[in-house]
């Protein structure tokens, strides 16, 4: 009994000294992940919209709770959500633009997919964001046949994208 | 209901974790030279993946992420799965001898089977429910297992074949592994 | 043996890649770009060496019973901290090799070296051990992603990993009608890897043979 005792406070000890190093790690690295995301953010919002200036855009709060959307914001009169959706591997990432009032899809953007090149990553091309454009985004979407993995989830967050714009107005 | 079977399969066959995501190659090219330990292996893979996969992603959301703490999600998960691993290895020693003969010392290797911790990943990462947790820790041990117990099949075959000098074991298993994975591709799209 | 006579095995004749058959889950699938298969290299490398050296460190000092879960738990801290700063400085690095950043800690080559190397022998040993395999993982990664990258894209594209507008080298190879695009897919992985193995396979019994012919003399 003691033996097994002093084998777990040895790990313990090691678990310890381990996690110590990796909070210190984190604590340096994590703010440069952050603006390393808003960056990225920030050119995606201005390829989206190449008229606008990093100010015109505000970030507004969601008060639901959403596993999908990382952030929201407002520009002019339409909402643009920052969404995360699984797919096959990594999953899509997204900014979708819906209009505050008739809740029209204005614009979107692929940000990165991770999934089967070919397949999965159709999301990505042209084709699949013609469909989306100027559809209302809280009727049934389009998905890409014999790619539904990756894009069902994409036009399911769309839908419950447009269930969030009333409460933000 | 019908998104849970799309997952199933696009687990087990399409997104088939050794012939499309290249993981668990090691015990692939180990442990496949023969039928029966290729299917001890497979089921007890399979085991720890489940077990695993719901104890850590029970633990991710109600210990890691309330104390603020998923940086620690690498050490707890590979903690868990190696504690997990010498339970079993202790279970198959007492229940059958001959199995754990057999398996040798791939079964404490299963903690290093990318398998393993590349599901307890994937279920945080994909932002999966309980239940899309459960199909996919699943199905894909399931497809593990298939592709594993078919290569053996072949590979018993091949011990009676003719192969050059240079591509005597592995070299000409990873040709058959080529193959299979042409034919796997093959039902990529039917979902 | 002789520290650099093991160091030098590490590079070929024990390359954990294509003769010990170690770590192969990465080689396969991150091996579509030289960028790809050289930041892997490299974050091997620094993992291994550190790895190696801290348990070497703790060798004398760790309870033998549970030595594999806490060089497990080291390779795990080493691996993290690694993902960590890879996520902050080479953002698209970490998105091009993605789940298999954390996977390294079950990249059988680090436990394996621990196991077998770190825990018997001295920290400058176990640290040159650590480089040779580490380096030899890199050639092996190197040399297929080039072989698959020229013959799947027919270019070579390099760029900074810390910046990735800045591009070192890209040039042109094979012309675009005849790049032969299964080796981006699995498929041309295997077989791309079954080739080398084959390959280095030959070497060995070669060098076999030279020594067998040696000792008879």
């Amino acid at each position: 009994m003691n033996k097994i005792l002093k084998l777990g406070v040895f790990l313990a000890v090691v678990s310890a000294i381990a996690g110590g190093a990796l909070a210190f790690a984190n604590e340096m690295t994590a703010p440069v992940i952050a603006a390393n995301n808003e960056k990225t953010e920030k050119a995606a919002l201005l390829q989206m919209y190449p008229d606008a200036s990093e100010s015109d855009f505000e970030e507004v709060e969601l008060k639901s709770e959403s596993t999908t959307v990382q952030k929201v914001y407002k520009y002019k009169d339409l909402f643009i959500f920052n969404m995360k959706v699984s797919g096959y591997k990594d999953g899509t990432t997204f900014l979708v633009s819906i209009n505050g009032d008739d809740k029209i899809i204005d614009n979107f953007l692929a940000m990165s997919n991770g999934d089967t090149k070919g397949l999965g990553s159709k999301v990505l091309e042209d084709d699949f964001r013609n469909s989306l454009l100027q559809k209302s985004s809280e009727e049934e979407l389009d998905t890409i046949s014999g790619a539904t993995v990756s894009s069902q989830p994409v036009v399911d967050a769309i839908n419950e994208a447009s269930t969030y714009v009333d409460e933000l107005k | 209901m019908g998104e849970l079977v799309t997952l199933l399969v696009t687990s087990v066959l399409i997104n088939n974790v050794i012939l499309n995501q290249f993981l668990g190659m090691c015990p692939f090219m180990g442990v496949s030279k023969k039928r029966s330990s290729a299917i001890g292996m497979g089921v007890a893979v399979m085991f720890v993946i489940v077990v695993a996969a719901i104890v850590t992603y029970g633990l991710y959301y109600l210990a890691l992420v309330p104390l603020g703490l998923e940086f620690m999600d690498l050490i707890t998960f590979i903690l868990v799965i190696a504690s997990l691993v010498q339970l079993t290895e202790m279970f198959i020693k007492k229940t059958s001898p001959s199995l754990y003969k057999s398996l040798g010392v791939y079964l404490p290797l299963i903690t290093t089977n990318c398998v393993v911790l590349n599901v307890c990943l994937v279920n945080i990462s994909n932002h999966y429910d309980f239940a899309q947790m459960l199909v996919y820790s699943f199905g894909t041990p399931l497809g593990f297992a298939l592709v594993l117990y078919i290569f053996s099949t072949i590979r018993e075959r091949l011990d009676l074949c003719d192969v050059p000098k240079s591509f005597i074991g592995n070299p000409i298993a990873l040709i058959v592994a080529a193959i299979m994975s042409m034919a796997f591709s093959g039902l990529a799209g039917i979902v | 043996m002789n520290r650099f006579q093991n160091f030098k095995n590490g590079l070929l004749k024990d390359n954990p890649v294509f003769s010990l058959y170690l770590g192969i889950c990465s080689t396969l699938a991150i091996t579509t770009s030289v960028n790809n298969g050289l930041g892997m290299g490299v974050a091997v490398i620094c993992v291994l060496i550190m790895s190696n050296v801290i348990i070497s460190l703790v060798r004398n000092i760790t309870p033998e019973e549970i030595r594999i879960p806490v060089y497990i738990v080291i390779i795990a801290t080493l691996v993290k901290i690694i993902q960590m700063l890879i996520e902050a400085y080479a953002p698209a690095l970490n998105t091009s090799l993605g789940v298999f950043i954390p996977l390294i800690v079950v990249n059988c080559i680090i436990l394996g070296r621990a196991e077998a190397f770190a825990s018997k022998h001295g920290v400058l040993d176990s640290a040159l051990d650590g480089l040779g395999m580490g380096l030899g993982y890199t050639l092996a990664v190197t040399v297929m992603s080039l072989i698959r990258e020229v013959l799947s894209t027919g270019m070579i594209n390099l760029v900074n990993p810390f910046d990735e507008t800045q591009i070192l080298l890209n040039i042109r190879i094979i012309p675009d009608d005849y790049v032969i695009s299964m080796f981006s897919s699995p498929v041309g992985a295997f077989v791309t890897f079954a080739i080398l193995a084959a390959l280095v396979s030959v070497y060995k019994n070669h060098a076999d043979q030279k020594a067998a012919a040696k000792e008879v003399k």
